[in-house]
């Protein structure tokens, strides 16, 4: 087990410096530069931008900033946001924050009724409440993400009741903890419905589809057969026995924790690293996006991770090949 | 048998929306480029049965509509010009499949445009627009499905079975291509192709971006049950006789 | 030890003084007037609506501010946030479009147009309490002119390649000396920020000040002498600034402005959403709507002061690749380029686009046609005598004739244009895919010249990879673009207009002029800069004027006004068509009555 560990942080460290490199490498490939919005600028004569251009190295060679920007990495900065002019880790951290106070809720949410609900249809399979899932989760999935996050945002508007866009009121500050907690909930709602309606048909179908597979088979016929009663036979037996390619997909779960929530929050103008990413994308502030990209790849790779440390776990059969 | 039934409903239904949008240039009433800037923002015209006088017409018809004054974009119905709705009409110029030049088309109507679906900030016809646009969606999303469908199945089926160093490299590569900043790449691609690329072209890229873009997430969900299905008695049964990897 | 006991020593300044200001604001009514109260104090008077004091106002930012640092602050926001917490010697002001005090209370200049004598209103304080005078203001102009420091305003300080320099007579007297006599020296001192020396000194002198400013200072670290000050900042969420107790203007009735208590810049990342947030009562202000956003809002009249402040001064335009092919430039855009040069071609264009179907189209009617760079929002400027013809195809058909095209049949019966070699004429047009109003004009000038026969693609680019084709690779047909003036006076627009220029974007950055009608605008240009009187400069800026029109390297489309809104609670707001639209006169804008109590 622990070599298995260690294997996998030494392919992890390599994943990243492959990230960072190719992530270097499209930066540089991709047409234009931070300065040239100052082009447009009429105040800004040529010679200032070549200048900053080159306060900023971008006149140096490829290897020469991968090095100034790993050194930087190590030294807890992630390099330098040109826009911000400020280094680019704590911009990222604390949006960072921010979403994953989303997301996560949102994760949870959604697994936490993707679960259930797949089983129950799954146990139905076939039957009218089933096939109404279904049509409900198809029905779901055909929304595009953005008419529902708009959609939500023009119902919450007509409703008046709640706050149609960031994170905390502005007199946040002087509200009571159970104030602000509420406060927070209230701004958290629309975002986290949104994600959670635009993760869910998948869940469920993924979920109902791998129980219903699983239900059929002959060990749980006879456990059946034995008089285990219905809701430990499903959740005892039959979701364990489904469980593989769910814990692949709550890998991705975890793996798009920080990026999977953009649009939402692009919207709804939820303050993190989405629209934080797209604006110095567009901009091309290069290294916050590519500590971006890098924070990403991190949860990823950790998400992927526990997966595949769930499968060892949950799956017997790829236990006994590993220990092989 | 149920299940098979409604497979084949939906799959009748699938092919009758691929036909038509195929057929994009006959079901379409214009061209989608085509503007008619005196009628821009129209809502959908609802087709009548019956006149505003009550009289009933065998022939289904859509009133003109006007603008409203001091507005630009709400219109009323003109209850006095009527466009009935003629079948089998001649009209732009398309090619059938891309080949065969034509001008029939499903529907139109004499003298004035009619918009089932209303008109965009040009005054082109959304229907037309629509079912062009379908035809590339529809397409490329098929296209791109497929070959993400393909390249995942093979590389998470491979990573599964054989495990070891495979496993790794091909999953370590999924992780990089679902980690990796693609927007930038297609920045960068999008400076390095002419500036006009041709539709059929575009189409092509389209689809190999999706598919280069989106292999890693099948390629994971397939490894995961690949390594779980190669421990089952039937695959240890075919080996048993003999079956081979390949 | 003693930056501490300084720092307690003024925080208890700042209160006793804010008690004070509180309560000389209480007994002002009854106090007989301002001046006499405040004997040494200079303050400004500024007409407008008596409004009332206290409230917050929440205006939406589409982007978050970068830095509060007036040195380098490129971006919209960060100006915006930079704007209400600065002050400038001689100020523009955004209503008249003309010059007027500031922190300086009167300007001299000398008979020989080389002096500037200018004399700074007394008592001045920056907004943490410090006393401001002539030394900060050469200690402003010293880190301006510094190459060093990379600020965009020096270039607004150099004249024919000299910079300015600057004298202190006394501690409130600054005499500056110009190089040369220049038509409206005085505009050159709005935007240029006088920088509290006492904070800034030091951190110059180590060579850090560029890096100061980050949005995360804290509050006693910085200063300006504008209505508001820093107080508190969320990253992501809210920028929120203070009003500031030491500002220099007062309304007529002796209170002393701004009426605001804080004002809050809400960050909300995209268009759709500021509306929404302001239709929910999130904010209180927007500016820089769009016109389907503005008509649904007129709509509900009854809740907001919708205003149209007519046309600004962003002009959009199409304009054909010009340059010089170098060895790179692909060998079809060279001999596209061929038809581009001739300037029948150019005019032919220009005479079949419909000017009149963008405004109505794109614009909602809510635009102005444009023949000329100088916009109708620019009255003062603006070429009365430029031509306005209406679209004509008949015409645009002779004119491509005269070049040498004709037409051909193609198999469907349609017609294309094509050379005199029999190459057909298909080219593309680069636009902002960002910008849904010009990717809007593409498409209509596309639709324009297919009837002339011209096969036109276009090609909608994300924005920086479409600077980069246009002013670094070159590779590109003809391209649709918008530009805004930053003041109605024509020097601000000298990089469009200099062959020299990086915003000659047709043939960008010559170093000689590639025509000689470029040849004659730079000279035009460069003497009306020069020149001492209105008339004799709008004389050579109209010839300039014509001579773009005549030659047509810009065909100019369409000029979007300015909408803007406001709650109806929302006192003195008076939209001007330069920027910041809204918040130009941020210190008179006030919250009535019931506005103030309510709680948000």
């Amino acid at each position: 087990m622990m070599h298995y560990l260690l294997r996998r942080s030494v392919h992890a460290v390599f994943l990243l410096i492959g990230v960072s490199l190719l992530a270097f490498a499209f930066t540089v490939l991709a047409p234009g530069n931070y300065f040239d919005e100052m082009r447009l600028n009429p105040q800004i004569t040529p010679e200032t931008i070549a200048a900053l251009r080159a306060q900023y190295e971008l006149n140096q060679p490829l290897p020469i900033r991968y090095v100034h920007w790993v050194s930087s990495v190590l030294h807890g900065n992630m390099g330098f946001s040109f826009a911000y002019n400020t280094p680019v880790a704590p911009l990222l951290l604390v949006r960072a924050r921010n979403t994953l106070l989303l997301t996560v809720t949102a994760m949870l949410l959604a697994w936490g009724i993707a679960l259930p609900l797949g089983i129950w249809s799954a146990e139905r399979f076939g039957r009218l409440s089933d096939r109404l899932v279904s049509w409900g989760t198809a029905a779901l999935l055909v929304i595009p993400d953005l008419a529902l996050a708009l959609g939500l945002l023009v119902i919450a508007v007509k409703m008046g009741r709640f706050p149609i866009g960031g994170m905390v009121s502005l007199n946040f500050e002087n509200l009571s903890l159970a104030g602000k907690l509420r406060d927070l909930g209230f701004h958290m709602a629309l975002p986290v419905t949104a994600l959670v309606l635009s993760v869910l048909p998948l869940l469920v179908e993924h979920v109902r589809a791998a129980v219903a597979e699983v239900l059929g088979a002959p060990f749980l016929l006879a456990a059946e057969g034995h008089g285990i009663p219905r809701r430990t036979l499903l959740y005892r037996y039959a979701l364990p026995a489904a469980a593989n390619p769910l814990i692949s997909l709550f890998g991705f779960s975890m793996g798009t924790l920080l990026s999977g929530s953009l649009l939402v929050e692009v919207v709804m103008s939820w303050p993190g690293v989405g629209p934080f990413l797209l604006e110095a994308i567009l901009a091309r502030d290069i290294y916050v996006v590519i500590g971006g990209v890098l924070l990403s790849t991190l949860f990823l790779v950790g998400g992927n991770f526990l997966a595949d440390l769930l499968l060892y776990w949950a799956d017997p059969r790829i236990r006994t090949e590993s220990n092989a | 048998m149920r299940a098979g039934h409604a497979i084949s409903r939906w799959l009748v239904l699938l092919v009758a929306l691929h036909a038509i949008v195929i057929f994009a240039g006959f079901f379409a009433p214009y061209d989608p480029t085509e503007q008619e800037r005196k009628n821009p923002y129209l809502p959908p015209m609802r087709l009548h049965c019956v006149d505003s006088q009550g009289h009933f017409h065998l022939r289904p018809f859509a009133y003109a509509l006007n603008l409203r004054e001091g507005s630009f974009d709400q219109y009323e119905e003109d209850t006095a010009r009527l466009l009935p709705v003629k079948f089998f009409v001649l009209g732009a110029n398309y090619r059938l499949l891309g080949l065969v030049p034509s001008r029939w088309h499903l529907f139109g109507a004499d003298n004035e445009r009619i918009y089932l679906l209303g008109s965009d900030s040009f005054g082109r016809d959304q229907l037309s627009r629509f079912l062009y646009g379908g035809r590339i969606s529809l397409f490329t999303g098929l296209l791109g499905a497929g070959v993400t469908l393909f390249l995942g199945l093979f590389v998470g089926a491979v990573a599964g079975y054989y495990g070891g160093w495979r496993d790794d490299l091909l999953m370590r590569l999924a992780e990089l291509f679902l980690a990796l900043p693609w927007l930038y790449l297609l920045f960068a691609l999008r400076a390095f192709l002419p500036l006009a690329v041709g539709p059929l072209q575009a189409f092509f890229l389209i689809v190999a971006v999706l598919g280069m873009v989106g292999w890693a997430r099948p390629a994971r969900l397939v490894r995961g049950v690949v390594l779980s299905a190669k421990e089952r008695d039937f695959v240890r049964a075919a080996r048993g006789f003999g079956a081979t990897d390949g | 030890m003693v930056r501490t006991a300084r720092a307690n020593c003024s925080s208890w300044r700042i209160i006793f003084v804010l008690l004070f200001v509180l309560a000389a604001l209480f007994t002002l009514p009854v106090a007989a007037s301002p001046q006499q109260k405040n004997s040494k104090e200079e303050l400004l008077v500024l007409p407008g609506e008596i409004g009332r004091s206290g409230g917050r106002l929440v205006v939406s930012l589409r982007a978050e501010p970068k830095t509060l640092n007036p040195l380098n602050a490129p971006d919209i926001s960060s100006r915006e946030v930079i704007g209400a917490m600065q002050a400038d010697l001689v100020h523009i002001n955004r209503a008249t479009l003309s010059t007027e005090p500031a922190l300086a209370k009167s300007w001299k200049i000398s008979p020989d147009g080389l002096q500037y004598t200018l004399v700074l209103r007394r008592g001045l304080k920056f907004s943490d309490g410090s006393p401001m005078d002539a030394d900060d203001v050469q200690f402003t102009f010293r880190v301006y002119l510094d190459e060093k420091v990379h600020a965009p305003q020096r270039a607004l300080l150099i004249f024919d390649g000299k910079p300015i320099s600057l004298q202190k007579v006394d501690s409130q007297t600054i005499v500056f000396q110009v190089p040369k006599p220049y038509a409206v020296a005085e505009r050159m001192f709005d935007g240029c920020a006088i920088l509290p020396r006492h904070l800034l000194e030091k951190p110059y002198k180590e060579g850090k000040i560029a890096q100061l400013g980050a949005l995360t200072t804290a509050p006693n670290q910085w200063a300006g002498l504008g209505p508001f000050r820093l107080k508190e900042y969320v990253a992501g969420q809210r920028l929120a600034l203070e009003r500031n107790p030491y500002y220099w203007k007062t309304d007529t009735k002796g209170n002393r402005l701004p009426y605001l208590d804080e004002l809050v810049f809400l960050f909300v990342p995209s268009a759709d959403a500021q509306v929404l947030r302001f239709q929910s009562g999130e904010t209180d202000v927007i500016s820089r709507l769009a016109a389907e956003n503005f008509s649904v809002l007129s709509r509900q009249q009854k809740d907001y002061t919708m205003v149209d402040a007519g046309p600004g001064l962003e002009y959009n335009f199409l304009f054909f690749n010009l340059s010089d092919p170098t060895e790179k430039t692909p060998a079809d855009i060279v001999q596209r380029q061929k038809w581009f040069r001739d300037v029948k071609f150019r005019q032919a264009v220009s005479s079949a686009v419909d000017r009149e179907a963008i405004v109505r189209l794109v614009y909602q009617g809510r635009g102005a046609a444009l023949w000329g760079l100088v916009t109708p929002g620019n009255r003062r400027w603006a070429d009365e005598k430029l031509p306005h013809p209406p679209r004509s195809v008949e015409r645009a058909r002779e004119l491509v004739k005269e070049a040498g095209f004709s037409w051909g049949a193609a198999g469907n019966g349609d017609s294309w244009l094509q050379d005199s070699g029999g190459k057909p004429v298909e080219f593309s047009i680069i636009t902002q895919s960002s910008s849904a109003e010009r990717s809007k004009m593409a498409a209509l000038i596309q639709d324009d010249l297919k009837q002339l026969g011209m096969r036109v693609q276009v090609v909608p680019l994300e924005s920086r990879s479409l600077l980069d084709r246009v002013t670094e690779t070159k590779e590109y047909d003809a391209c649709v673009l918008g530009a805004a003036s930053t003041d109605a006076d024509p020097n601000v627009d000298i990089n469009v207009w200099l062959s020299s220029g990086g915003l000659h974007l047709w043939n960008p950055s010559q170093t000689h002029p590639a025509t000689p009608w470029e040849a004659e605008i730079d000279r035009l240009f460069n003497a009306q800069m020069y020149a001492r009187t209105f008339e004799e400069r709008k004389k050579l800026y109209d010839r300039a004027q014509e001579i773009l029109w005549e030659n047509q390297p810009m065909i100019f489309l369409a000029s979007p006004d300015i909408l803007t809104g406001a709650k109806k609670s929302v006192g003195n707001f008076r939209p001007a068509v330069l920027e910041p639209y809204v918040l130009w006169n941020v210190e008179q804008l006030y919250l009535r009555n019931e506005a103030v109590n309510a709680t948000r």
